[in-house]
């Protein structure tokens, strides 16, 4: 009878010890993606009791600038109670360039009507990109902004267009076609357009 | 003596199986679980413990349906065990976001680059830095609009082919930028925009 408890007592302990490991995870393999300059946050989780849970790398973690095309391969790594290090397996990231973000004339995105001129430029992220887009900070460097009825091509530095370059872009009367090209940096670094009908 | 060596078997035996679970983990990127609408996804289950079956409540690929995006889905696990038992093992969530702005590219060129008017051909694609495999986006341009620095109205056309009659305009163009929008349609759909150096 004893030893029938002692027994039960053992096998109560072990079910309940592998009913925490009963984990289920969803990865989404081809989905395995950092960008460069975008932090990440990182979790580990292992199955099992552990003083301590590493990764080889920090969290967040920030893929270099440079280091799209490369894979980083993460490893985590558990210490037992008694001080042991165990290898918990490893995971593989492709590194992307971070994606190109998208042009905005004051609230104005690609392809608006725009009625009222703004003087802001802005570049960022909208919502479809896979992290928090808040996380992007970008600079316009410069501008380049023409339209038919207008002589030659504005063109300035910064974010904010130029007094006189405004005057000229309220010059126009009626319905035109305005194109916007920004070079910015930041994240990232390149060239971005939009096309804007102004109806004035 | 006999009661101690069978303890110690049920325990050893308990041991080794919990030791067979120690060396699994997962490393997840919690922000980063993401579905896109109309982008099928691969979707790979795994469970600690051992199953006849692991099941997931949405099939793999799976494909966010238009007009989700801004939701939350939860995807369910479940464990089959040995004696045919379901288990629950947990859920997670993804959330649903539309899917990114392709790239405009004339003849292979893309927004910022020189105009090559050798032919007309109007595509968007996926660059390389989306999540995903890029060739997962499918998009058909609807129609197109280009205008000049300088010269007067703009030349429309439908299509992904800019028309011959406009390609000739454009050869005999000799000011700065062409810019082009299209409108297009398939894996999401929207304008984009791309401006070329003539």
């Amino acid at each position: 009878m004893k030893s029938l408890f002692i027994f039960i007592t053992f096998y109560s302990i072990g079910v309940l010890y592998s009913q925490n490991s009963i984990q289920g995870s969803i990865e989404t393999p081809e989905m395995q993606v950092f960008y460069e300059g975008i932090p990440v946050e990182l979790i580990c989780q292992a199955n099992g009791n552990y003083k301590q849970v590493l990764m080889s790398v920090p969290s967040p973690f920030t893929a270099a600038q440079g280091s799209a095309g490369s894979v980083i391969t993460i490893q985590c790594t558990g210490i037992t109670m008694d001080g042991k290090q165990v290898d918990l397996g490893e995971k593989k990231f492709y590194v992307k360039k971070a994606p190109k973000p998208e042009l905005t004339w004051g609230s104005n995105e690609d392809g608006s009507i725009v009625n009222v001129i703004p003087s802001k430029l802005s570049v960022g992220y909208s919502d479809n990109v896979p992290f928090n887009s808040a996380k992007a900070k970008f600079v316009i460097d410069s501008y380049s902004i023409s339209a038919i009825g207008l002589e030659g091509v504005l063109e300035g530095e910064g974010s904010q267009i130029k007094e006189e370059h405004i005057t000229n872009l309220k010059k126009l009367k009626g319905n035109y076609n305005i194109s916007i090209q920004v070079r910015f940096s930041g994240v990232t670094s390149g060239i971005v357009s939009g096309l804007y009908l102004l109806e004035l | 003596m006999k009661t101690i060596v069978f303890i110690f078997l049920v325990f050893t035996c308990k041991s080794y199986f919990a030791q067979s679970n120690y060396e699994e983990a997962v490393i997840e990127t919690p922000e980063m679980q993401v579905l896109y609408e109309g982008i099928p996804i691969e979707l790979r289950v795994a469970a600690t413990g051992e199953y006849k079956e692991v099941r997931m409540s949405v099939p793999s690929p799976y494909t966010a349906p238009e007009g989700s995006a801004g939701s939350i889905i939860t995807i369910y696990i479940t464990g089959v065990d040995l004696d045919g038992n379901y288990v629950s093992l947990g859920s997670r969530k993804f959330f649903v976001k539309k899917s990114p702005k392709p790239e405009l590219r004339w003849n292979g060129i893309s927004d910022g680059g020189k105009a090559l008017k050798s032919a007309g051909s109007l595509s968007c694609s996926f660059g390389n830095n989306v999540p995903f495999s890029p060739s997962k986006g499918m998009f058909s341009v609807v129609n197109y609009s280009i205008t000049m620095d300088g010269i007067k109205g703009s030349l429309c056309g439908s299509g992904s082919v800019i028309s011959a009659q406009h390609l000739k305009i454009l050869r005999d163009f000799k000011g700065a930028n062409i810019n082009i929008q299209v409108r297009y349609t398939g894996t999401g759909e929207g304008l984009v925009s791309a401006i070329f150096k003539n």
